[in-house]
Formats: C-alpha cells, sequence, structure tokens
C-alpha cells in the first residue's frame, strides 16, 4: 500500500472529499488553537511585535518535508506521484507581490480568514466577502488575464528536479533556506524591540523587503539559467 | 469569557506540518484555502446565471453538463468546510469564540472594515495568478520541495513588508 493514496488509485474520490474535511479539520483547529486566527496576532510580525508567523510557517515546512524524508526513503510514498501547481513564473511573481500588499492591508490570508470567520471575527467576514468580490472580477475578467496567466509555464519545478539530485539535497536546501530566515528574522526582531523607534522599524520593514526581492531575482535568475524551456 | 493562551509555535508548526505531510499521503496534493472562495463565487454567480459560469474559460471546466452544486464538489471547499469546523472547535474550546474586530484601539471600525475588504479583494486576485496561498501554494509548495512555493512565499514577503507601513494605522 503505497502512497498517495488517492492518486495510486487505493481510495476513491469521495473518500478523498471526506478525508479532505477531516484533514482541513486539523488544519484550521491547529491554526486557530496556536492564535493565527486573528488578523492582530498575524501583523504582530510585520511590526516586530514577535516572530509567531516565521516560527510556525518554517517548522511546519521543516516538519513536512522531514516526513517526506523518512516516509520516502522507507518506501511508503511515492514522491514523484504526488501533485505541486505547475510554476508559472511572470504569474506567481505578480500573485506574490500583490498578495503580499493584501495582505499587509488586511492583515489575513485565506485559511487563517477561515478559522477567522469561525471564531466570530467580523473583521475576517468583510475579507470573505471581498474575497468572493476578487474571486468574481479574476472570473469576469479570464478573457483578458488569460494569456498572461498561463505565461512562463515551467512545469512541476522541485529542488532535486531543477539540480538533477535527491530529496535529501532538497530537505537539506530547505533548511537552509527555512532556518537562515528564521534566524534572521529572530534577531531582527530582538533589534527591533531594544528601543523601538518609528523609524527603526520602517527601516527594518524595507530591509527586508529588499531582501526578500533579492531572493526572487535569485530564484528567478537560477531558474531562467537552469530551465532550458524558461 | 477569558481568554486563555495559545499553544507554542513549536507545537503549532509541528502538528501543521504533519497535517499537510498527511495530506500529500492521503491525497497526493497538499492542503489549501483560497479555492474555495474561487468556486463559492463561482457558484453564487451560476445562481444567477449558470450559462455565463459553463461558457467562461476559467470555469466551465468545473460544470461541464453537472447541476451548478457540482461547482462545491470540490477539494478545496471541502478543506474550508473543514477548517470552518476545526476553526469552532478550537475556539469555543480555548473560550475565544465571541463576536469581535480585530484592530487597535484606537484604529476606526470602518477603517478596518474597508482595508479587510480590499485587501480581500487584492489576496483573491491574486491567488488566481499565483495558484494558490499562503497554504495552498507557499506551505504546501515549500513543503514539498517546491521551488514555486518558496518563490512565492518571498514575494508575498517583499509585498507585506515594502507597504506594511501604509497599513499600520489598523493597529494603533
Amino acid at each position: 500500500m503505497s502512497a498517495p493514496l488517492y492518486i495510486n488509485g487505493i481510495i476513491s474520490g469521495h473518500t478523498n472529499m471526506l478525508f479532505s474535511i477531516f484533514g482541513g479539520f486539523l488544519f484550521g483547529f491547529f491554526l486557530e488553537v496556536s492564535g493565527f486566527a486573528s488578523a492582530k496576532n498575524i501583523t504582530d510580525e510585520f511590526y516586530f511585535r514577535n516572530n509567531r508567523v516565521i516560527q510556525m510557517m518554517v517548522t511546519a515546512i521543516i516538519t513536512s518535508t522531514l516526513w517526506f524524508l523518512v516516509f520516502g526513503s522507507l518506501g511508503l510514498i511515492q514522491i514523484p506521484n504526488i501533485w505541486t501547481p505547475n510554476l508559472y513564473l511572470w504569474p506567481y511573481i505578480f500573485g506574490g507581490l500583490l498578495f503580499g500588499v493584501g495582505m499587509a492591508m488586511s492583515g489575513y490570508c485565506p485559511g487563517t480568514s477561515v478559522a477567522a470567520i469561525a471564531s466570530g471575527k467580523k473583521d475576517a467576514w468583510v475579507f470573505g466577502l471581498g474575497m468572493l468580490v476578487g474571486m468574481a472580477i479574476f472570473i469576469f475578467g479570464f478573457p483578458f488575464e488569460k494569456d498572461f496567466y498561463v505565461s512562463s509555464d515551467l512545469g512541476q519545478v522541485y529542488w532535486h528536479t531543477l539540480f538533477g539530485a535527491n530529496t535529501v539535497v532538497s530537505f537539506i536546501i530547505t533548511l537552509i533556506i527555512g532556518g537562515f530566515f528564521l534566524s534572521f528574522m529572530q534577531y531582527i526582531v530582538s533589534y527591533v524591540n531594544k528601543n523601538r523607534t518609528e523609524s527603526k522599524e520602517y527601516n527594518m520593514q524595507y530591509l527586508i523587503g529588499a531582501l526578500a526581492t533579492i531572493f526572487v531575482i535569485l530564484v528567478t535568475v537560477l531558474l531562467k539559467t537552469l530551465l532550458p524551456a524558461g | 469569557m477569558q481568554q486563555k493562551g495559545y499553544w507554542g509555535t513549536l507545537i503549532g508548526g509541528f502538528l501543521v506540518g504533519t497535517t499537510l505531510f498527511i495530506f500529500y499521503y492521503v491525497s497526493g496534493a497538499g492542503f489549501g484555502a483560497s479555492g474555495g472562495f474561487s468556486q463559492a463565487s463561482a457558484f453564487i454567480i451560476a445562481l444567477f446565471s449558470k450559462s455565463y459560469i459553463a461558457s467562461n474559460a476559467y470555469t466551465g471546466k468545473d460544470l461541464g453538463d453537472h447541476a451548478i452544486t457540482h461547482i462545491l464538489y470540490n477539494r478545496i471547499f471541502f478543506i474550508d468546510i473543514g477548517i470552518f469546523i476545526g476553526g469552532f472547535v478550537s475556539a469555543l474550546i480555548g473560550g475565544r469564540l465571541r463576536f469581535s474586530t480585530d484592530k487597535g484601539p484606537s484604529a476606526p471600525t470602518s477603517y478596518r472594515y474597508a482595508m479587510a475588504f480590499f485587501g480581500g479583494i487584492l489576496i483573491a486576485y491574486a491567488t488566481r495568478y499565483a495558484r494558490g496561498c499562503t497554504s495552498g501554494q507557499g506551505l504546501a509548495g515549500a513543503g514539498a520541495f517546491s521551488i514555486g512555493g518558496w518563490l512565492f512565499l518571498f514575494c508575498v514577503f517583499a509585498g507585506v513588508y515594502l507597504t506594511a507601513r501604509l497599513f499600520r494605522r489598523q493597529w494603533l
């Protein structure tokens, strides 16, 4: 019985749907219980009140990839059979930047907003309404958006497929990026909180924004260099 | 109702990461959230004009010859239902279930709602191009060695930190 169960035909589509509710339940529960069904708690990260969002995200990413490594090496999951979306380079960059602006504005992202809607946050209800409107705008505008939407399709790209290596290399890269980013943010948060001033806060925001942009440029160059079709 | 303390981020992150892996193990794909809003929006439009949704190049494939409820027979929409129930149960157990608005003490409520609303529009629109949100593209991608997940996450951080200053007033 080798995973992924649904893709390998071991469970049916209906079972997979039922599982999705259960898995979503776990996700929503863990988000709320850790305090992320709250825009205030999420935006605390952006203004250096604490580093909880990044701690949570990096821990989750490293945990998941570690399970992949363990289950993959035991032959319990066929990693090439999993599905992740194709990498559409320019649409991803455009979408990511726009998403960031929306997140700074609203303090939510879609997953946390659903948990917040359930816990009675009225600002999350308004956010959800905005989401429905935004989706409708995309749907109505699709004839005009389609060309850009499907542009620069690089296929499914993983660290190990890009470098022709194995998942251990991918895990090490994940550990390096995640570990460096987490420690850097830990340092910045404690730095800002030592005699906090508004200008110090702004400078650090710009620094992080600039470094994130540099990361994006480096990855873009890497993809453009190593993928012939890019 | 008293507000109890939250679980730590190390245990929370471990549990979310493990949940993510269980998704890959069972479904072969990670969790997500934004797709459910897209389906819900298409469903609402279909209530007014089924033929529009059926002929639209983006939504047509989800409808086909089915009844419009088929639009909601969607993996991510089901995950959203799960997140809703999970968030509700956790808030109930933790004594955090109440009607409230998250904002700073001196920020006007209408301003906060306007920001939440327009931020929601931007985020929804952005997720279509990015093929997912911080959950479905960011965590699920980076948690499965996908480069696109990391690329998306750092674009989000760039967008957040370069503009956070403009929206700071909400939290004062």
